[in-house]
Protein backbone atom coordinates (compact mmCIF):
# COMPACT_ATOMS: atom_id res chain seq x y z
CA UNK A 1 0.00 0.00 0.00
CA UNK A 2 0.76 3.68 -0.19
CA UNK A 3 4.50 4.46 -0.01
CA UNK A 4 4.88 2.60 3.25
CA UNK A 5 7.88 0.51 2.36
CA UNK A 6 9.47 3.41 0.58
CA UNK A 7 9.09 5.56 3.69
CA UNK A 8 10.81 3.01 5.89
CA UNK A 9 13.63 2.44 3.41
CA UNK A 10 14.12 6.16 2.98
CA UNK A 11 14.19 6.66 6.75
CA UNK A 12 17.03 4.18 6.98
CA UNK A 13 19.00 5.94 4.27
CA UNK A 14 18.20 9.56 4.97
CA UNK A 15 15.99 10.30 7.95
CA UNK A 16 15.06 13.78 6.86
CA UNK A 17 13.81 12.66 3.48
CA UNK A 18 12.02 9.74 5.06
CA UNK A 19 10.24 12.13 7.37
CA UNK A 20 9.22 14.40 4.50
CA UNK A 21 7.63 11.49 2.68
CA UNK A 22 5.97 10.26 5.86
CA UNK A 23 4.52 13.70 6.41
CA UNK A 24 3.31 14.04 2.83
CA UNK A 25 1.69 10.63 2.89
CA UNK A 26 0.14 10.41 6.32
CA UNK A 27 -0.06 13.72 8.13
CA UNK A 28 -3.35 15.00 6.67
CA UNK A 29 -5.28 11.73 6.86
CA UNK A 30 -4.10 11.20 10.42
CA UNK A 31 -5.20 14.59 11.70
CA UNK A 32 -8.51 14.08 9.98
CA UNK A 33 -8.81 10.73 11.74
CA UNK A 34 -7.91 12.27 15.10
CA UNK A 35 -10.30 15.16 14.56
CA UNK A 36 -13.16 12.77 13.91
CA UNK A 37 -12.41 10.98 17.18
CA UNK A 38 -11.89 14.11 19.26
CA UNK A 39 -14.09 16.68 17.62
CA UNK A 40 -11.16 19.10 17.92
CA UNK A 41 -8.60 19.66 15.17
CA UNK A 42 -5.99 21.40 17.30
CA UNK A 43 -5.80 18.63 19.86
CA UNK A 44 -5.74 16.07 17.08
CA UNK A 45 -2.82 17.85 15.41
CA UNK A 46 -0.91 17.88 18.70
CA UNK A 47 -1.39 14.15 19.08
CA UNK A 48 -0.35 13.38 15.50
CA UNK A 49 2.72 15.61 15.80
CA UNK A 50 3.74 13.92 19.01
CA UNK A 51 3.31 10.56 17.29
CA UNK A 52 5.61 11.68 14.44
CA UNK A 53 8.21 13.08 16.82
CA UNK A 54 8.20 9.83 18.75
CA UNK A 55 8.40 7.77 15.57
CA UNK A 56 11.43 9.65 14.35
CA UNK A 57 13.28 10.46 17.58
CA UNK A 58 13.04 6.88 18.83
CA UNK A 59 13.68 5.36 15.41
CA UNK A 60 10.53 3.29 15.46
CA UNK A 61 11.12 2.49 11.78
CA UNK A 62 13.73 0.01 12.92
CA UNK A 63 12.08 -3.30 13.61
CA UNK A 64 8.51 -2.17 13.07
CA UNK A 65 6.17 -5.04 13.73
CA UNK A 66 3.27 -5.08 11.32
CA UNK A 67 2.60 -2.41 8.71
CA UNK A 68 3.41 1.26 8.99
CA UNK A 69 -0.24 2.27 8.49
CA UNK A 70 -1.31 -0.02 11.22
CA UNK A 71 1.30 1.39 13.55
CA UNK A 72 0.42 5.02 12.82
CA UNK A 73 -3.33 4.63 13.04
CA UNK A 74 -3.09 2.67 16.28
CA UNK A 75 -0.74 5.21 17.81
CA UNK A 76 -3.02 8.12 16.97
CA UNK A 77 -6.12 6.23 18.06
CA UNK A 78 -4.59 5.40 21.41
CA UNK A 79 -3.36 8.94 21.81
CA UNK A 80 -6.88 10.25 21.22
CA UNK A 81 -8.63 7.75 23.46
CA UNK A 82 -6.17 8.38 26.26
CA UNK A 83 -6.69 12.05 25.86
CA UNK A 84 -10.46 11.70 26.09
CA UNK A 85 -10.28 9.35 29.01
CA UNK A 86 -7.94 11.50 31.02
CA UNK A 87 -8.75 15.13 30.43
CA UNK A 88 -10.85 16.67 33.03
CA UNK A 89 -11.49 20.24 32.15
CA UNK A 90 -13.36 22.90 33.91
CA UNK A 91 -15.03 24.05 30.75
CA UNK A 92 -15.30 20.70 29.15
CA UNK A 93 -15.80 21.17 25.48
CA UNK A 94 -15.24 17.48 24.91
CA UNK A 95 -18.21 16.46 26.99
CA UNK A 96 -20.42 15.86 24.02
CA UNK A 97 -17.91 13.75 22.18
CA UNK A 98 -17.11 11.71 25.26
CA UNK A 99 -20.82 11.13 25.80
CA UNK A 100 -20.99 9.92 22.25
CA UNK A 101 -18.02 7.66 22.72
CA UNK A 102 -19.41 5.98 25.76
CA UNK A 103 -23.11 6.16 25.11
CA UNK A 104 -24.02 2.74 23.72
CA UNK A 105 -26.94 4.02 21.67
CA UNK A 106 -25.15 6.38 19.30
CA UNK A 107 -21.58 5.50 20.05
CA UNK A 108 -18.72 6.68 17.86
CA UNK A 109 -16.91 3.45 17.32
CA UNK A 110 -13.16 4.18 17.18
CA UNK A 111 -12.53 0.87 15.42
CA UNK A 112 -15.07 1.73 12.76
CA UNK A 113 -13.58 5.18 12.25
CA UNK A 114 -10.11 3.66 12.00
CA UNK A 115 -11.43 1.20 9.46
CA UNK A 116 -12.91 4.11 7.49
CA UNK A 117 -9.56 5.85 7.20
CA UNK A 118 -7.64 2.72 6.39
CA UNK A 119 -10.19 1.94 3.71
CA UNK A 120 -9.64 5.40 2.27
CA UNK A 121 -5.94 4.57 2.07
CA UNK A 122 -6.89 1.49 0.10
CA UNK A 123 -8.96 3.34 -2.52
CA UNK A 124 -7.61 3.38 -6.06
CA UNK A 125 -5.13 6.23 -6.43
CA UNK A 126 -7.25 8.58 -8.53
CA UNK A 127 -10.33 8.13 -6.40
CA UNK A 128 -8.36 8.73 -3.23
CA UNK A 129 -6.78 11.84 -4.69
CA UNK A 130 -10.15 13.29 -5.65
CA UNK A 131 -11.63 12.51 -2.25
CA UNK A 132 -8.64 14.18 -0.64
CA UNK A 133 -8.92 17.29 -2.77
CA UNK A 134 -12.62 17.67 -2.10
CA UNK A 135 -12.42 16.77 1.56
CA UNK A 136 -9.10 18.05 2.86
CA UNK A 137 -8.50 20.92 0.49
CA UNK A 138 -12.19 21.83 0.41
CA UNK A 139 -12.11 22.20 -3.36
CA UNK A 140 -15.26 22.49 -5.42
CA UNK A 141 -15.92 19.72 -7.96
CA UNK A 142 -15.32 22.15 -10.82
CA UNK A 143 -11.89 23.15 -9.48
CA UNK A 144 -10.88 19.53 -9.00
CA UNK A 145 -11.93 18.79 -12.57
CA UNK A 146 -9.92 21.74 -13.88
CA UNK A 147 -6.82 20.85 -11.95
CA UNK A 148 -6.81 17.17 -12.87
CA UNK A 149 -7.94 17.94 -16.39
CA UNK A 150 -10.95 15.65 -16.22
CA UNK A 151 -14.66 16.33 -16.63
CA UNK A 152 -16.81 17.39 -13.71
CA UNK A 153 -18.90 14.28 -14.34
CA UNK A 154 -15.88 12.09 -13.66
CA UNK A 155 -15.38 13.86 -10.35
CA UNK A 156 -19.04 13.27 -9.53
CA UNK A 157 -18.87 9.58 -10.42
CA UNK A 158 -15.60 9.01 -8.60
CA UNK A 159 -16.87 10.68 -5.44
CA UNK A 160 -20.07 8.63 -5.63
CA UNK A 161 -18.12 5.42 -6.04
CA UNK A 162 -15.72 6.29 -3.26
CA UNK A 163 -18.63 6.87 -0.91
CA UNK A 164 -20.41 3.70 -1.97
CA UNK A 165 -17.26 1.65 -1.57
CA UNK A 166 -16.51 3.08 1.87
CA UNK A 167 -20.02 2.46 3.06
CA UNK A 168 -20.01 -1.10 1.79
CA UNK A 169 -16.68 -1.85 3.42
CA UNK A 170 -17.79 -0.44 6.75
CA UNK A 171 -21.08 -2.28 6.58
CA UNK A 172 -19.52 -5.61 5.62
CA UNK A 173 -17.26 -5.25 8.55
CA UNK A 174 -20.22 -4.90 10.85
CA UNK A 175 -21.86 -8.00 9.45
CA UNK A 176 -18.65 -9.89 9.95
CA UNK A 177 -18.35 -8.97 13.58
CA UNK A 178 -21.98 -9.81 14.09
CA UNK A 179 -21.58 -13.26 12.50
CA UNK A 180 -18.51 -13.89 14.51
CA UNK A 181 -20.33 -12.93 17.62
CA UNK A 182 -23.23 -15.27 16.89
CA UNK A 183 -20.91 -18.15 16.16
CA UNK A 184 -19.09 -17.68 19.40
CA UNK A 185 -22.35 -17.97 21.28
CA UNK B 1 -27.19 2.37 -2.07
CA UNK B 2 -27.07 2.61 -5.85
CA UNK B 3 -24.76 4.68 -8.02
CA UNK B 4 -27.16 7.56 -8.48
CA UNK B 5 -27.97 8.18 -4.83
CA UNK B 6 -24.31 7.70 -3.84
CA UNK B 7 -23.34 10.47 -6.21
CA UNK B 8 -25.94 12.83 -4.86
CA UNK B 9 -25.04 12.06 -1.27
CA UNK B 10 -21.34 12.56 -1.97
CA UNK B 11 -22.06 15.91 -3.59
CA UNK B 12 -24.31 16.91 -0.73
CA UNK B 13 -21.73 16.04 1.92
CA UNK B 14 -19.04 17.82 -0.10
CA UNK B 15 -21.04 21.02 0.02
CA UNK B 16 -21.77 21.16 -3.72
CA UNK B 17 -24.84 23.16 -4.65
CA UNK B 18 -27.72 20.83 -5.53
CA UNK B 19 -31.06 21.52 -7.20
CA UNK B 20 -33.87 21.73 -4.68
CA UNK B 21 -35.43 18.38 -5.63
CA UNK B 22 -32.19 16.47 -5.28
CA UNK B 23 -31.38 18.12 -2.00
CA UNK B 24 -34.71 16.97 -0.59
CA UNK B 25 -34.05 13.49 -1.89
CA UNK B 26 -30.73 13.30 -0.04
CA UNK B 27 -32.13 14.71 3.13
CA UNK B 28 -34.96 12.19 3.06
CA UNK B 29 -32.48 9.37 2.44
CA UNK B 30 -30.25 10.50 5.28
CA UNK B 31 -33.27 10.73 7.58
CA UNK B 32 -34.23 7.17 6.68
CA UNK B 33 -30.75 5.95 7.50
CA UNK B 34 -30.35 7.95 10.66
CA UNK B 35 -28.44 6.13 13.37
CA UNK B 36 -26.61 3.84 10.96
CA UNK B 37 -23.06 3.84 12.17
CA UNK B 38 -21.35 3.77 8.81
CA UNK B 39 -23.39 6.70 7.56
CA UNK B 40 -22.56 8.62 10.73
CA UNK B 41 -18.89 7.80 10.25
CA UNK B 42 -18.94 9.06 6.67
CA UNK B 43 -20.74 12.22 7.68
CA UNK B 44 -18.17 12.69 10.42
CA UNK B 45 -15.43 12.48 7.80
CA UNK B 46 -16.75 15.50 5.93
CA UNK B 47 -17.49 17.44 9.10
CA UNK B 48 -14.02 16.79 10.48
CA UNK B 49 -12.45 17.86 7.19
CA UNK B 50 -14.26 21.17 7.54
CA UNK B 51 -13.02 21.52 11.10
CA UNK B 52 -9.42 20.80 10.07
CA UNK B 53 -9.60 23.37 7.29
CA UNK B 54 -10.94 26.03 9.64
CA UNK B 55 -8.11 25.52 12.12
CA UNK B 56 -5.10 27.49 10.94
CA UNK B 57 -1.51 26.64 11.76
CA UNK B 58 -1.88 22.89 12.15
CA UNK B 59 -0.58 21.92 8.71
CA UNK B 60 2.23 22.91 6.42
CA UNK B 61 5.92 23.66 6.36
CA UNK B 62 6.02 25.30 9.80
CA UNK B 63 4.60 22.14 11.37
CA UNK B 64 7.23 20.00 9.65
CA UNK B 65 9.97 22.24 10.97
CA UNK B 66 8.52 22.09 14.46
CA UNK B 67 8.54 18.30 14.39
CA UNK B 68 12.14 18.28 13.14
CA UNK B 69 13.20 20.67 15.88
CA UNK B 70 11.52 18.54 18.54
CA UNK B 71 13.23 15.43 17.29
CA UNK B 72 16.58 17.20 17.36
CA UNK B 73 16.13 18.47 20.88
CA UNK B 74 15.25 15.01 22.14
CA UNK B 75 18.23 13.50 20.45
CA UNK B 76 20.63 16.16 21.72
CA UNK B 77 19.47 15.47 25.22
CA UNK B 78 20.08 11.77 24.76
CA UNK B 79 23.59 12.19 23.46
CA UNK B 80 24.52 14.41 26.36
CA UNK B 81 23.21 11.93 28.82
CA UNK B 82 25.31 9.17 27.30
CA UNK B 83 28.40 11.29 27.56
CA UNK B 84 27.56 12.05 31.14
CA UNK B 85 27.34 8.44 31.97
CA UNK B 86 31.13 8.31 31.69
CA UNK B 87 31.66 10.50 34.67
CA UNK B 88 30.62 7.68 36.91
CA UNK B 89 32.71 8.64 39.88
CA UNK B 90 31.19 12.07 40.11
CA UNK B 91 27.72 10.72 39.63
CA UNK B 92 28.10 8.13 42.33
CA UNK B 93 29.34 10.74 44.77
CA UNK B 94 26.45 13.05 44.02
CA UNK B 95 24.01 10.18 44.17
CA UNK B 96 25.23 9.34 47.61
CA UNK B 97 24.68 12.91 48.72
CA UNK B 98 21.23 12.81 47.21
CA UNK B 99 20.29 9.64 49.01
CA UNK B 100 21.41 11.15 52.30
CA UNK B 101 19.61 14.39 51.62
CA UNK B 102 16.54 12.48 50.61
CA UNK B 103 16.57 10.36 53.73
CA UNK B 104 17.09 13.40 55.88
CA UNK B 105 14.38 15.46 54.22
CA UNK B 106 11.95 12.62 53.93
CA UNK B 107 12.33 11.30 57.44
CA UNK B 108 9.19 12.88 58.73
CA UNK B 109 7.18 12.81 55.54
CA UNK B 110 4.67 10.17 54.65
CA UNK B 111 5.38 8.54 51.36
CA UNK B 112 2.05 9.10 49.73
CA UNK B 113 0.40 9.95 46.48
CA UNK B 114 -0.45 13.61 46.31
CA UNK B 115 -4.17 13.92 45.75
CA UNK B 116 -5.57 16.52 43.46
CA UNK B 117 -8.66 18.23 44.67
CA UNK B 118 -9.54 21.51 43.07
CA UNK B 119 -11.55 22.93 45.90
CA UNK B 120 -9.19 22.00 48.58
CA UNK B 121 -5.79 22.03 46.99
CA UNK B 122 -2.98 19.89 48.28
CA UNK B 123 -2.24 19.65 51.96
CA UNK B 124 -5.53 21.29 52.80
CA UNK B 125 -4.61 24.71 51.45
CA UNK B 126 -7.68 26.63 50.46
CA UNK B 127 -8.49 29.68 48.45
CA UNK B 128 -9.76 32.51 50.58
CA UNK B 129 -11.30 35.91 50.12
CA UNK B 130 -10.49 39.02 52.13
CA UNK B 131 -13.43 41.41 52.24
CA UNK B 132 -13.16 45.17 52.49
CA UNK B 133 -14.01 44.88 56.18
CA UNK B 134 -10.89 42.80 56.71
CA UNK B 135 -12.91 39.66 57.29
CA UNK B 136 -11.37 36.53 55.73
CA UNK B 137 -13.62 33.82 54.28
CA UNK B 138 -12.51 30.29 53.45
CA UNK B 139 -14.22 29.86 50.13
CA UNK B 140 -14.88 26.14 50.28
CA UNK B 141 -17.18 26.76 53.23
CA UNK B 142 -19.29 28.99 51.04
CA UNK B 143 -19.44 26.70 48.05
CA UNK B 144 -22.65 27.17 46.09
CA UNK B 145 -23.64 30.14 48.24
CA UNK B 146 -23.93 33.87 47.93
CA UNK B 147 -21.69 36.24 49.80
CA UNK B 148 -22.93 39.81 50.29
CA UNK B 149 -20.69 42.84 50.27
CA UNK B 150 -22.88 45.92 50.60
CA UNK B 151 -24.47 46.54 47.25
CA UNK B 152 -22.87 43.53 45.61
CA UNK B 153 -23.81 39.91 45.43
CA UNK B 154 -20.91 37.47 45.13
CA UNK B 155 -21.78 34.02 43.87
CA UNK B 156 -19.35 31.22 44.69
CA UNK B 157 -19.87 28.18 42.45
CA UNK B 158 -17.46 25.69 40.85
CA UNK B 159 -14.32 27.44 42.04
CA UNK B 160 -15.56 30.69 40.52
CA UNK B 161 -16.49 33.92 42.23
CA UNK B 162 -18.97 36.07 40.37
CA UNK B 163 -19.61 39.69 41.26
CA UNK B 164 -23.00 41.18 40.50
CA UNK B 165 -23.75 44.76 41.31
CA UNK B 166 -27.24 45.31 42.75
CA UNK B 167 -27.09 49.10 42.45
CA UNK B 168 -27.10 50.91 39.16
CA UNK B 169 -25.31 53.89 40.70
CA UNK B 170 -21.56 53.64 41.04
CA UNK B 171 -20.39 53.85 44.65
CA UNK B 172 -18.65 56.94 46.00
CA UNK B 173 -15.96 55.05 47.88
CA UNK B 174 -14.32 52.02 46.34
CA UNK B 175 -14.31 48.84 48.39
CA UNK B 176 -11.58 46.31 47.64
CA UNK B 177 -11.63 42.54 47.88
CA UNK B 178 -8.55 40.34 47.76
CA UNK B 179 -8.63 36.77 46.52
CA UNK B 180 -5.74 34.62 47.74
CA UNK B 181 -4.92 31.36 45.94
CA UNK B 182 -2.39 29.20 47.77
CA UNK B 183 -0.04 26.81 46.01
CA UNK B 184 -1.71 23.68 44.74
CA UNK B 185 -5.06 25.25 43.96
CA UNK B 186 -6.72 27.60 41.48
CA UNK B 187 -9.77 29.83 41.24
CA UNK B 188 -11.63 32.04 38.79
CA UNK B 189 -13.28 35.36 39.34
CA UNK B 190 -15.74 37.27 37.19
CA UNK B 191 -15.44 40.94 38.14
CA UNK B 192 -18.32 43.39 38.33
CA UNK B 193 -17.63 44.61 34.76
CA UNK B 194 -17.81 41.08 33.33
CA UNK B 195 -14.04 40.63 33.01
CA UNK B 196 -13.02 37.03 33.60
CA UNK B 197 -9.82 36.22 35.49
CA UNK B 198 -8.34 32.71 35.79
CA UNK B 199 -5.95 32.59 38.72
CA UNK B 200 -3.13 30.12 38.89
CA UNK B 201 -1.63 28.55 42.00
CA UNK B 202 0.23 30.80 44.41
CA UNK B 203 -1.42 34.04 43.31
CA UNK B 204 -3.20 36.99 44.80
CA UNK B 205 -5.45 39.59 43.20
CA UNK B 206 -7.07 42.74 44.61
CA UNK B 207 -9.90 44.49 42.86
CA UNK B 208 -12.71 46.92 43.59
CA UNK B 209 -16.01 45.23 44.34
CA UNK B 210 -17.60 47.64 41.88
CA UNK B 211 -15.56 49.70 39.45
CA UNK B 212 -15.93 53.46 39.66
CA UNK B 213 -14.25 56.37 37.94
CA UNK B 214 -12.62 56.33 34.52
CA UNK B 215 -10.37 53.31 35.07
CA UNK B 216 -10.79 49.68 36.02
CA UNK B 217 -7.76 48.84 38.08
CA UNK B 218 -6.64 45.58 39.71
CA UNK B 219 -3.45 44.45 41.41
CA UNK B 220 -1.87 41.07 40.77
CA UNK B 221 0.84 38.91 42.30
CA UNK B 222 1.49 35.53 40.71
CA UNK B 223 -0.11 34.32 37.50
CA UNK B 224 -3.45 35.07 35.92
CA UNK B 225 -5.14 34.91 32.55
CA UNK B 226 -7.44 37.85 31.82
CA UNK B 227 -10.37 38.05 29.44
CA UNK B 228 -11.16 41.72 29.70
CA UNK B 229 -14.65 42.92 28.88
CA UNK B 230 -14.42 45.64 26.27
CA UNK B 231 -15.14 49.16 27.46
CA UNK B 232 -13.65 51.94 25.34
CA UNK B 233 -14.35 54.60 27.95
CA UNK B 234 -12.78 52.83 30.90
CA UNK B 235 -9.40 51.19 30.28
CA UNK B 236 -8.56 48.11 32.32
CA UNK B 237 -5.29 48.31 34.23
CA UNK B 238 -3.33 45.48 35.83
CA UNK B 239 -0.61 46.53 38.24
CA UNK B 240 1.87 43.65 38.53
CA UNK B 241 4.93 44.63 40.54
CA UNK B 242 6.51 47.62 38.80
CA UNK B 243 4.68 46.91 35.60
CA UNK B 244 1.43 48.59 34.66
CA UNK B 245 -0.53 46.90 31.91
CA UNK B 246 -3.25 48.93 30.25
CA UNK B 247 -5.88 47.48 27.91
CA UNK B 248 -9.28 48.20 26.47
CA UNK B 249 -10.59 44.71 25.89
CA UNK B 250 -8.39 41.70 25.16
CA UNK B 251 -7.17 38.32 26.40
CA UNK B 252 -3.72 38.00 27.92
CA UNK B 253 -1.68 36.15 30.49
CA UNK B 254 0.45 37.75 33.20
CA UNK B 255 3.11 35.90 35.18
CA UNK B 256 4.43 38.02 38.02
CA UNK B 257 5.60 35.88 40.91
CA UNK B 258 7.50 38.06 43.36
CA UNK B 259 10.35 35.55 43.70
CA UNK B 260 11.05 35.43 39.96
CA UNK B 261 13.25 37.92 38.14
CA UNK B 262 10.89 38.48 35.26
CA UNK B 263 7.34 39.60 34.71
CA UNK B 264 5.92 38.10 31.55
CA UNK B 265 2.86 39.37 29.73
CA UNK B 266 1.61 37.27 26.83
CA UNK B 267 -1.03 38.61 24.50
CA UNK B 268 -3.53 36.41 22.70
CA UNK B 269 -5.92 39.02 21.34
CA UNK B 270 -6.30 42.78 21.06
CA UNK B 271 -3.66 45.32 22.04
CA UNK B 272 -2.02 46.23 25.32
CA UNK B 273 0.32 48.89 26.63
CA UNK B 274 2.90 48.29 29.32
CA UNK B 275 4.88 50.75 31.34
CA UNK B 276 7.12 50.76 34.38
CA UNK B 277 6.72 54.51 34.80
CA UNK B 278 9.70 55.23 32.53
CA UNK B 279 9.58 53.10 29.44
CA UNK B 280 6.39 52.38 27.52
CA UNK B 281 5.90 49.46 25.14
CA UNK B 282 3.02 48.22 23.04
CA UNK B 283 2.33 44.56 22.49
CA UNK B 284 0.43 42.94 19.63
CA UNK B 285 -1.13 39.45 19.56
CA UNK B 286 1.23 36.47 19.56
CA UNK B 287 3.92 38.49 21.34
CA UNK B 288 5.23 38.47 24.85
CA UNK B 289 6.67 41.36 26.83
CA UNK B 290 9.30 40.31 29.33
CA UNK B 291 10.17 42.77 32.02
CA UNK B 292 13.48 42.29 33.76
CA UNK B 293 13.05 43.53 37.32
CA UNK B 294 16.73 44.15 38.01
CA UNK B 295 17.48 46.05 34.85
CA UNK B 296 14.06 47.68 34.56
CA UNK B 297 13.80 47.02 30.84
CA UNK B 298 11.22 45.42 28.56
CA UNK B 299 11.97 42.91 25.87
CA UNK B 300 9.40 41.85 23.26
CA UNK B 301 9.46 38.48 21.55
CA UNK B 302 7.25 36.32 19.37
CA UNK B 303 5.94 33.25 21.17
CA UNK B 304 3.53 30.38 20.83
CA UNK B 305 0.97 31.84 23.24
CA UNK B 306 -0.41 28.39 24.04
CA UNK B 307 2.77 27.67 25.96
CA UNK B 308 1.80 30.40 28.40
CA UNK B 309 -1.97 30.09 28.49
CA UNK B 310 -2.60 26.34 28.28
CA UNK B 311 -2.68 26.04 32.07
CA UNK B 312 -6.11 27.65 32.19
CA UNK B 313 -7.46 24.95 29.87
CA UNK B 314 -6.17 22.19 32.06
CA UNK B 315 -2.83 21.30 30.55
CA UNK B 316 0.76 22.43 30.34
CA UNK B 317 2.60 22.77 27.10
CA UNK B 318 6.37 22.92 26.99
CA UNK B 319 8.50 23.62 23.97
CA UNK B 320 12.19 22.97 24.50
CA UNK B 321 11.94 24.27 27.99
CA UNK B 322 14.56 23.55 30.63
CA UNK B 323 13.65 21.12 33.37
CA UNK B 324 14.22 23.87 35.89
CA UNK B 325 11.57 26.08 34.27
CA UNK B 326 9.18 23.15 33.94
CA UNK B 327 9.59 22.21 37.58
CA UNK B 328 9.12 25.83 38.64
CA UNK B 329 5.66 25.68 37.10
CA UNK B 330 4.79 22.22 38.35
CA UNK B 331 5.96 22.85 41.89
CA UNK B 332 3.48 25.69 42.28
CA UNK B 333 0.60 23.57 41.17
CA UNK B 334 1.56 20.42 43.02
CA UNK B 335 3.21 22.23 45.91
CA UNK B 336 6.55 20.50 45.62
CA UNK B 337 10.08 21.21 46.75
CA UNK B 338 12.50 20.21 44.02
CA UNK B 339 16.13 19.13 44.34
CA UNK B 340 18.43 18.50 41.43
CA UNK B 341 21.25 16.02 41.31
CA UNK B 342 23.42 18.55 39.51
CA UNK B 343 23.35 21.71 37.41
CA UNK B 344 23.22 19.76 34.21
CA UNK B 345 19.91 18.11 35.05
CA UNK B 346 18.36 21.54 35.43
CA UNK B 347 19.31 22.50 31.92
CA UNK B 348 17.97 19.42 30.13
CA UNK B 349 15.29 20.51 27.72
CA UNK B 350 11.94 18.88 27.15
CA UNK B 351 9.06 19.32 24.77
CA UNK B 352 5.57 18.01 25.25
CA UNK B 353 2.29 18.44 26.99
CA UNK B 354 1.13 17.36 30.40
CA UNK B 355 -2.33 17.23 31.81
CA UNK B 356 -2.72 19.49 34.76
CA UNK B 357 -5.25 17.40 36.63
CA UNK B 358 -3.20 14.27 36.41
CA UNK B 359 -1.54 12.78 39.42
CA UNK B 360 1.92 14.22 39.67
CA UNK B 361 3.43 10.73 39.46
CA UNK B 362 1.94 10.29 36.00
CA UNK B 363 3.55 13.50 34.83
CA UNK B 364 6.90 12.41 36.17
CA UNK B 365 6.49 9.07 34.50
CA UNK B 366 5.97 10.84 31.18
CA UNK B 367 9.15 12.84 31.59
CA UNK B 368 11.00 9.71 32.71
CA UNK B 369 9.97 7.97 29.50
CA UNK B 370 12.50 10.08 27.65
CA UNK B 371 15.12 8.00 29.43
CA UNK B 372 17.03 11.09 30.53
CA UNK B 373 16.04 11.56 34.13
CA UNK B 374 14.57 9.80 37.09
CA UNK B 375 12.29 11.22 39.78
CA UNK B 376 12.23 10.27 43.38
CA UNK B 377 9.21 11.49 45.28
CA UNK B 378 8.98 11.55 48.99
CA UNK B 379 5.97 13.49 50.19
CA UNK B 380 6.48 17.05 49.00
CA UNK B 381 10.13 16.56 48.14
CA UNK B 382 11.23 15.59 44.69
CA UNK B 383 14.75 14.66 43.72
CA UNK B 384 15.62 14.63 40.07
CA UNK B 385 18.52 12.50 38.96
CA UNK B 386 20.18 11.94 35.69
CA UNK B 387 19.91 8.47 34.21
Amino acid sequence: MKNSEEIILLFMKNERQGFRLLYASFYDPLILFGTQLLGDAEEAADIVQECFVDFWANRRFNGLRGSLEHYLYSAVKHGCLNYLRNTRRREDKHDWIREKLYDEEQAIDPELVEKLYRTIEALPEERRRILHMVCMEGMKYQDVANQLNISINTVKTQMGRALQFLRKELKDDEYLTLLFFLEKK
Amino acid sequence: MNDKISEIIAAYLSGEILPEGKRQEVEAWLRDHEGEKEIDALRGLFQSARLVKQTPGIRGEAVMQKIEANVKSRRVGKKLSIRWKYSIAATVAILLCCVLLYKWLGSNQENQVIPRDLQQGVNGYRAHLRLSTGEVLELNKYDGKFIREDSVQIENVNSTLMYKSMDSVAPVRMEYNTLVIPRGTEYNVVLADGTKVFLNAGSEISYPVVFAGDKREVKLQGEAYFEVRKDERRPFVVQAGDVRIQVLGTSFNVTAYPERERIETTLEEGKIQLTNGKALVEVTPGKQAIYNKDEGVFEIKCVDTKLYTAWKDGYYKFDQMSLEEIMETLSLWYDLVVFYQNQHVKSLEFTGRLRRYDKVENLFEKIEQTGLVEFEVNGKNVIIKEK
